[in-house]
């Protein structure tokens, strides 16, 4: 065969029919002899609302439609790349460089979804359909009805791992599974005295039980193990009443515990063995078990907590927020505080206890607060376990506005979260290295109608707020769940906080009217949870799922 | 590639059409390419079998070759990279497109055999842009696709994607 024909021949082709083929009596599906790799090839180029009607083509459609790896794609696009994008040290980079791609550093603080363990793979769809309801605070919203009457002092409420556990005189601990909408347990706590501070560890949560500290008004304290599957309260520990006053807020992370009494002592206690034994899992069951078999009413026969170190403060001022996180070298219990001004009214401090996992040892103390011109920290550390050491702050000039008193803080590092009596929210992120604290100036975060009556921040830099606005004669209040996308982590963290200042508000939000009041807010991934009180005195938990 | 330019190679379909081409107009194959590699001096002079595409697809395939044989070359990475979006697909493509579904699907098939990526992704595009905006019904009758929902479990699965329909 001379080639020259033949190129000639192939150069032409264009104009050439195919040739015909027979057709059968029923037409072809060509689309699904395609292989699934080819099929979902082509999904990728659709846009949601396509991909959705596909997914009600046929039982296979319905399969490649909602493949992960193309939601995982599209919430790459949609969430993380327009963060990304904000990001300036990413800007420059060249294009390529942000295009969608598995590798962890590009998905900002959304890498929590990649790096799950194994066996336990990330949906997509239901991530993306999660992130997407809460953009537009689309929600459902359903009641728990807690109590009839009213609670003195309000009930407290903690959310964990998908569960909720409230705490009040008259019905004592209890704990409700969201999933569910139910009570799974509860503890009465009879005489034991008026709670006041409730803390949730969820260190365990993983094997399905949840560490629960309580603080009261006669300044004693408990420590409870709630077993989700078990569905009961099991209590670890009890200290007696002390004279050091009502316990205004504790955090709890086993085997530490830290307390603040209103009068601002703070106490930190430890479970382990008085000797630099290290604490091992063995170590912690052994304390829960016999905290199971010892009579309740004796505790004395409890392993004793040691207090590690006992502070007094006569600067910082409620609000206040407490925490404990572990690293592997260190324990570091924090307090974040309101603290007053001379020149400006208030700003946030941050006190940081360094200790030692092994020894249990305050190795240092440090603080610092939200002054504008880069008041910076590492004071001098204080010696290990000291009876009571004085901070002292040195007042700077603050530019007018900010510094109105907090109303309530939620402290959850590295973002503190304030806000204000005007409507404010005022955002400081903290960044703590081996060798200084700080916390940024305050971002405020504005869009509310009126007063935020509670917020609260996650580590990863979302928050929820609640507020109520009064409507002219009427004592209707109109709450409003807002969304704020979340602040970018990066560790530029000035520029952070600008940007977030920016107001990234573009989230939506979920507003109802409703004539009650609300006390609390907290939420997780997938719900928003908010304890509110009618005007008759029922108590009830409005839960906001995003599902 | 200026010396290979000129050079021509044969190849040969599955209904047994020789098929002669410029050696760099094949090789926007990477299955050929990476052929070529391997049979070094042997492939200016055997034919090269293509056993899965028949002579008329590969004749179209080739046409687009022709045509791309110019572009530079698509960078070897992860697949899912740098997508466009759907509706950029160039004018001379969406012509080239313009075929009956059997040569659309065949085509796919041959360009995914053949490892030719950007003739795969217009193909897909292409596909896409069929069912874009159409309705599952419309889209079932498109392509003939058999539903084998009972009515209660499709109006289950539209129920479960209400969430986005507004968009």
């Amino acid at each position: 065969m001379p080639p020259k024909r033949r190129r000639s021949s192939a150069g032409e082709h264009i104009a050439l029919p195919v040739p015909k083929r027979v057709r059968t009596q029923h037409p072809p599906d060509r689309l699904s002899d395609l292989s699934d790799e080819l099929l979902i090839r082509i999904l990728h180029n659709l846009p949601i609302s396509s991909l959705l009607q596909c997914q009600r083509l046929s039982h296979r459609f319905y399969r490649l439609a909602g493949d992960s790896q193309i939601w995982k794609n599209l919430y790459y696009n949609r969430f993380v790349l327009p963060r990304a994008l904000r990001i300036p040290g990413m800007r420059t980079a060249p294009d390529e460089a942000l295009h969608f791609s598995s590798r962890r550093s590009k998905w900002l603080d959304d890498n929590t979804l990649l790096k799950r363990g194994e066996g336990k793979e990330t949906d997509w769809k239901r991530q993306y359909k999660l992130r997407y309801n809460w953009s537009v605070g689309a929600c459902e919203v359903q009641e728990i009805h807690v109590a009839d009457r009213p609670s003195v002092p309000s009930t407290l409420v903690r959310l964990a791992d998908g569960i909720v556990v409230t705490a009040s005189k008259e019905n004592g601990l209890q704990a409700w599974d969201l999933k569910g909408k139910k009570l799974i347990a509860t503890y009465v706590l009879g005489d034991e005295g008026i709670p006041t501070s409730l803390a949730v560890d969820e260190q365990e949560a993983r094997t399905g039980r949840l560490g629960i500290a309580l603080g009261f008004m006669d300044g004693g304290w408990g420590t409870w193990e709630l077993d989700i599957t078990g569905r009961a309260f099991k209590r670890t520990f009890k200290h007696p009443a002390s004279s050091n006053g009502i316990l205004s807020a504790v955090a709890y992370a086993k085997p530490y515990i830290l307390t603040i009494t209103e009068r601002q002592l703070l106490s930190l206690y430890s479970f382990t063995a008085a000797p630099p034994l290290e604490e091992d899992e063995d170590g912690d069951l052994g304390l829960a078990a016999a905290a199971t078999t010892a009579p309740i009413h004796q505790p004395e026969a409890m392993p004793h907590p040691r207090l590690l170190a006992s502070l007094k403060s006569h600067t910082s001022w409620p609000p206040l927020s407490l925490s404990i996180r572990t690293t592997t070298s260190t324990i570091i219990a924090s307090i974040a505080y309101s603290l007053p001004t001379y020149l400006s009214g208030y700003t946030i401090g941050l006190q940081e206890l360094h200790l030692s996992p092994v020894t249990g040892i305050v190795s240092s103390s440090r603080l610092t607060s939200a002054l504008p011109q880069g008041f910076s920290s590492l004071l001098s550390p204080s010696s290990p376990s000291s009876g009571t050491s004085t901070p002292t702050q040195i007042p700077f000039s603050n530019e007018a506005g900010r510094g109105s008193r907090p109303t309530t803080l939620s402290y959850s590092h590295p973002y503190i979260l304030a806000t204000h009596p005007d409507n404010t929210l005022t955002l400081y992120l903290c960044t703590s290295t081996a060798s200084s604290l700080t916390i940024t100036p305050g971002t405020k975060l504005w869009g509310h109608t009126s007063s935020v009556s509670s917020a609260e921040i996650t580590p990863r830099g979302k928050a929820v707020s609640s507020f109520s606005s009064g409507k002219r004669g009427k004592r209707i209040e109109d709450r409003s769940v807002r969304i704020r996308p979340e602040p970018k982590s990066s560790t530029s963290s000035k520029r952070d906080g600008e940007k977030i200042g920016e107001g990234e508000m573009d989230g939506g939000g979920y507003e109802e009217e409703v004539e009650e009041s609300k006390r609390w807010v907290g939420f997780d991934d997938e719900m928003v949870i908010v304890l509110k009180e009618s005007g008759r005195g029922t108590q009830a938990l409005m839960v906001y799922d995003f599902t | 590639m200026a010396a290979s330019e000129s050079t021509r190679i044969t190849l040969v379909s599955n209904d047994g059409a020789e098929v002669h081409v410029e050696r760099n107009v094949a090789e926007r194959s990477m299955l050929i390419k990476n052929m070529m590699e391997d049979l070094g001096e042997a492939a200016m002079t055997q034919s090269v079998p293509i056993p899965n595409v028949n002579e008329s697809v590969l004749k179209k395939v080739i046409e687009w070759c022709e045509h791309h044989k110019n572009d530079p070359p698509a960078a070897a990475d992860d697949d899912s990279d740098s997508r466009k979006k759907t509706t950029d697909i160039e004018e001379w493509d969406q012509k080239f497109m313009q075929v009956d579904q059997e040569m659309l699907f065949e085509i796919i098939l041959a360009s995914n055999y053949l490892d030719i990526k950007p003739l795969l992704d217009v193909g897909c595009k292409t596909v896409a842009n069929m069912i874009k905006g159409k309705s599952p019904e419309e889209i079932r009758k498109t392509f003939n696709i058999t539903n084998d929902f009972t009515p209660e479990e499709e109006e289950q699965i539209r129920r479960e994607n209400e969430w986005a329909e507004d968009r």
